[in-house]
């Protein structure tokens, strides 16, 4: 196995502000997560990777050669940036057509390898419908799925699973997993312990720039079982939803929101409650609005590695 | 600090480049992604909301030979040709154009940034002057064609409305029209994207150039006007009022009659494409080397 992306004491700084410092990193192919709160350096280091910023010391390469507009080494990369950032009047199906387009592909060879992605990402029933009419999970998999459509070499996912409901998680968990076999070099990012390690044992510890720690999910896990990990529930009957789940085990405590509409739960096994999660809401009828999970939990761990 | 949990053995790096199982870059390939850029904006500019406004706006000259022929009383008779001809330069060229590049070319980019959708273009194998060069085609041909439809409108206008003769002197006309305002199109439209690309507020230095400074250098003598667009467009037109009137002008004062610099429509023509070419040139350098996601916010 060799290295597919290389990064040598990598620093990035806006003015004042170190956004990346001395990110130093060999990552190859199968599925590696960058975890790290919010300001942490993620999206800088996706920016890099993607030549959408310089670095402003170091050396950074893929394939062995500098990304910095470099054309060759862009085609052989898929990109599926964080927040909102699409076309809202074309259809699914044509923003992911028009972009595959314009990685140089020619427009036949760009509506099969498009339809292939839609698929992928299980968006083919509704790729027809405007991107505005879709919901965030949807718009996610949209996303995801313009990445994938040139068939890259290395794909770099910042935040693929925000907003996704829970069945939409499991198929991107199958996805990220799948394309980590096929032999891609597959970055993915996020702020919550639990959807990294559903996709991989590498992570990349960041924060506040600096990579705290590198290696294997499973001793980070260790660690934070010390500090229950937080999930927020938006619904409609939060009371019930709490009686439900006080009595398991992992449980270690539970909140309720001011406005009562929402409840903040504490488990020692987030694994276990996001596979509960799913039965109860089916058994008992709950309108879900909302699940996030809050990276205090996270903060925590890494106020450990910095002591 | 760093804190190694595992110690993994490093991976080995590749001695030599992995060579790409694709082709490389070529002309082929620029041509290819700025088309599907063109083609893709175009599809954007069409579907906006922006494109109605100004189609109103451009498809409403029509009308004034059908208004001009209503409110004139019987005994004034209104030629018809003067109508096309004045309302070409001064309305479409002095005015319609301009405003046209203002409305649709400085927002090229500027729709991208705003919408947060320019990462997803800057991180494809797009070369950035092929994204300015995809761009600013689609800008032409949106434009080229609503103003060529309008001024075969007013065309029309002025036959039905005015009783301007059917001429093949006039056809002519139109046809040189057609070209000057394409030429229009293309120089304005280069100017307002360059703008976009060095400065924050595109508009207000376009507003300024066309609206002010322009207007200012053409009625001042010497050589002002050199630095302009109009003056360049002006030369071109098959009959020019302005000319007419500045040449009238410059029998009275002498200063001004010697300071006046004729440009010819060769001259013209030639300085109008150095002028498109400069200004995309510039687009294409600002937009290749400038970092659009380099701000603390997007850590």
């Amino acid at each position: 196995m060799s290295v597919t992306i290389h990064a040598q004491d990598v620093s990035r700084w806006f003015g004042e502000v170190v956004a990346l410092n001395k990110f130093s990193a060999q990552i190859g192919p199968g599925v590696t997560g960058v975890l790290g709160p919010n300001g942490a350096g993620k999206s800088t280091f996706f920016k890099l990777c993607t030549s959408q910023l310089r670095p402003s010391q170091g050396d950074l390469r893929m394939f062995g050669e500098p990304v910095w507009a470099n054309y060759e080494i862009l085609r052989r990369i898929g990109f599926c940036p964080d927040g909102e950032n699409y076309y809202e009047e074309m259809t699914g199906y044509e923003f992911v057509v028009a972009l595959a387009r314009c990685t140089g592909m020619a427009s036949a060879d760009a509506i099969r390898s498009s339809l292939r992605a839609i698929e992928r990402a299980g968006m083919t029933d509704r790729m027809h419908d405007r991107i505005g009419s879709y919901s965030k999970g949807m718009r996610q998999r949209v996303k995801l799925a313009q990445s994938m459509a040139h068939d890259p070499e290395i794909l770099f996912l910042d935040e693929p699973m925000t907003g996704l409901d829970p069945i939409a998680r499991h198929d991107t968990f199958q996805l990220i997993r799948e394309l980590g076999e096929e032999g891609k070099t597959v970055v993915v990012s996020s702020h919550i312990l639990y959807e990294i390690e559903n996709v991989t044992s590498k992570v990349i510890l960041l924060n506040n720039g600096c990579v705290l720690a590198e290696g294997d999910i499973r001793q980070i896990r260790d660690l934070i079982d010390q500090h229950p990990h937080s999930v927020s529930i938006e619904c409609d009957r939060p009371r019930e939803l709490a009686n439900r789940l006080i009595n398991h085990s992992h449980i270690v405590s539970m909140e309720f929101d001011e406005n009562g509409d929402g409840l903040k739960i504490f488990t020692r096994d987030p694994n276990a409650f996001y596979d509960r999660l799913p039965d109860l809401v089916l058994e008992d009828e709950f309108q879900i609005g909302r699940i996030a999970s809050p990276d205090d939990n996270l903060q925590a761990v890494f106020e450990y590695l910095v002591k | 600090m760093t804190t190694d949990i595992e110690n993994p053995p490093p991976l080995p790096l590749p001695e030599q480049p992995t060579p790409s199982p694709h082709s490389r870059l070529d002309a082929a390939h620029f041509v290819r992604t700025a088309s599907a850029v063109a083609s893709f904006t175009m599809w954007l500019l069409l579907r906006g909301r922006r494109v109605r406004v100004m189609a109103a706006v451009i498809l409403l000259p029509a009308l004034m030979p059908f208004l001009l022929a209503y409110l004139v009383p019987d005994h004034v008779t209104i030629d018809g040709q003067e109508v096309f001809i004045i309302s070409m330069e001064f309305l479409f060229v002095g005015m319609l154009v301009p405003l046209g590049a203002i409305f649709f070319a400085t927002s090229l980019l500027g729709d991208e940034m705003e919408s947060r959708t320019f990462p997803l273009l800057l991180s494809r194998p797009l070369p950035r002057s092929a994204l300015v060069i995809g761009k600013f085609a689609a800008y032409s041909a949106v434009c080229s064609t609503f103003f060529i439809t309008s001024t075969i409108l007013v065309f029309g206008a002025c036959v039905i409305a005015l009783k301007m003769p059917l001429s093949i002197e006039y056809a002519r006309y139109l046809a040189e029209f057609c070209v000057v305002i394409i030429a229009g199109v293309f120089a304005y439209g280069a100017f307002c994207l360059a703008a976009s690309t060095v400065t924050k507020r595109p508009v207000v230095l376009a507003i300024i150039f066309v609206y002010g400074w322009e207007q200012m250098s053409l009625i001042m003598p010497g050589y002002p006007r050199l630095f302009t667009i109009q003056a360049y467009l002006r030369a071109l037109l098959p009959e020019s009022q302005f000319e007419k009137w500045y040449q009238q002008s410059t029998v009275i004062l002498d200063f001004v009659a010697l300071t006046h610099t004729q440009i010819g429509t060769g001259r013209a023509f030639v300085t109008l494409t150095l002028i498109v070419i400069w200004l995309l040139a510039l687009s294409s350098y600002v937009v290749r080397n400038k970092e659009y996601a380099a701000s603390p916010e997007s850590v």
